[in-house]
């Protein structure tokens, strides 16, 4: 796998335009819906998309195959692009921007699974940034802890009591819902 | 307080958006730009390489041809360019000769 990585790599470096292009088929659904969830906003979502792929070719030199995968390395850049932007310009952003899911007709189950839905939403953005990122990672994204450690350089074990942690609080903000 | 299961139920199913289709596409127009704007950057170093590597030819090739011509008339030239392709000439004669 990593043998694979190093030769998509190289031919990146050596400016194969199509190679970087399916490469960019492959991750956007991911990162897109990545940056939308950490600053529920579909625009800046969209250019910090782009910028995250622009990042990826211009050191693309950079890469180190024995490090990391080059899924990990780009997620890598992803994250930092996203808490950077967050960081730089504290964005307030409207929780409604994004609706759980307008298109949803108006039954009753249906109007309760978008509050429900809506209610989530609305306890992920209560997190910090960085603990935005790791819960969207792991639960929403479905990365595995190896690799959420990664991304986020820090040992399994801290990831796991880190999610434990925010998993309670948005548990806990969404359980009046429930109540 | 809902549970941990239901937790992670409840948010695999926050829907997933569509990549506008022109995104894909200005990504790729950018980095055709970039690599442009590369490319004369990569040939000039190229061309310095090989300019480097054609000095040190020359000076080697100088070198070996004033040793020979030194050994056969006693004829030394003398100038900064040639005293150097000397030492040269001698170091390789050192090496490959095993005489001093």
């Amino acid at each position: 796998m990593r043998l694979l990585d190093k030769i998509t790599a190289k031919k990146i470096r050596d400016g194969d335009i199509q190679t970087f292009e399916s490469l960019v088929n492959k991750y956007k659904n991911k990162i897109f819906n990545y940056c939308i969830r950490v600053t529920n906003n579909y625009h800046l979502a969209e250019e910090l998309t782009q910028e995250v792929f622009i990042k990826t070719y211009q050191n693309i030199h950079s890469y180190n195959s024995q490090k990391a995968s080059l899924a990990t390395w780009i997620y890598t850049i992803t994250h930092n692009t996203c808490i950077n932007s967050m960081r730089d310009s504290y964005r307030e952003i409207p929780s409604n921007e994004l609706a759980a899911s307008s298109e949803l007709n108006s039954t009753e189950d249906e109007y309760f699974a978008r509050e429900e839905l809506q209610k989530l939403i609305e306890a992920i953005q209560s997190l910090t940034p960085e603990d935005r990122s790791l819960v969207i990672f792991k639960d929403y994204l479905g990365f595995k802890y190896n690799e959420v450690s990664k991304i986020f350089n820090m040992p399994v074990g801290t990831v796991k009591s880190r999610l434990y942690g925010i998993r309670l609080k948005i548990r806990s903000t969404i359980g009046d819902f429930y109540d | 307080m809902i549970n941990d299961k239901d937790y992670l139920n409840l948010i695999k199913k926050l829907p997933a958006y569509e990549v506008p289709p022109e995104l894909t596409y200005n990504v790729i127009e950018r980095c055709r730009f970039d690599k442009t704007k590369r490319t004369p950057l990569m040939l000039s170093e190229l061309t310095y390489k090989f300019a480097c590597m054609g000095i040190i030819a020359i000076i080697i090739t100088v070198g070996f041809l004033n040793w020979d011509i030194e050994s056969r008339n006693g004829v030394r030239l003398a100038s900064n360019t040639i005293a150097l392709a000397d030492q040269l000439a001698y170091g390789a004669k050192v090496i490959f000769t095993g005489e001093k």
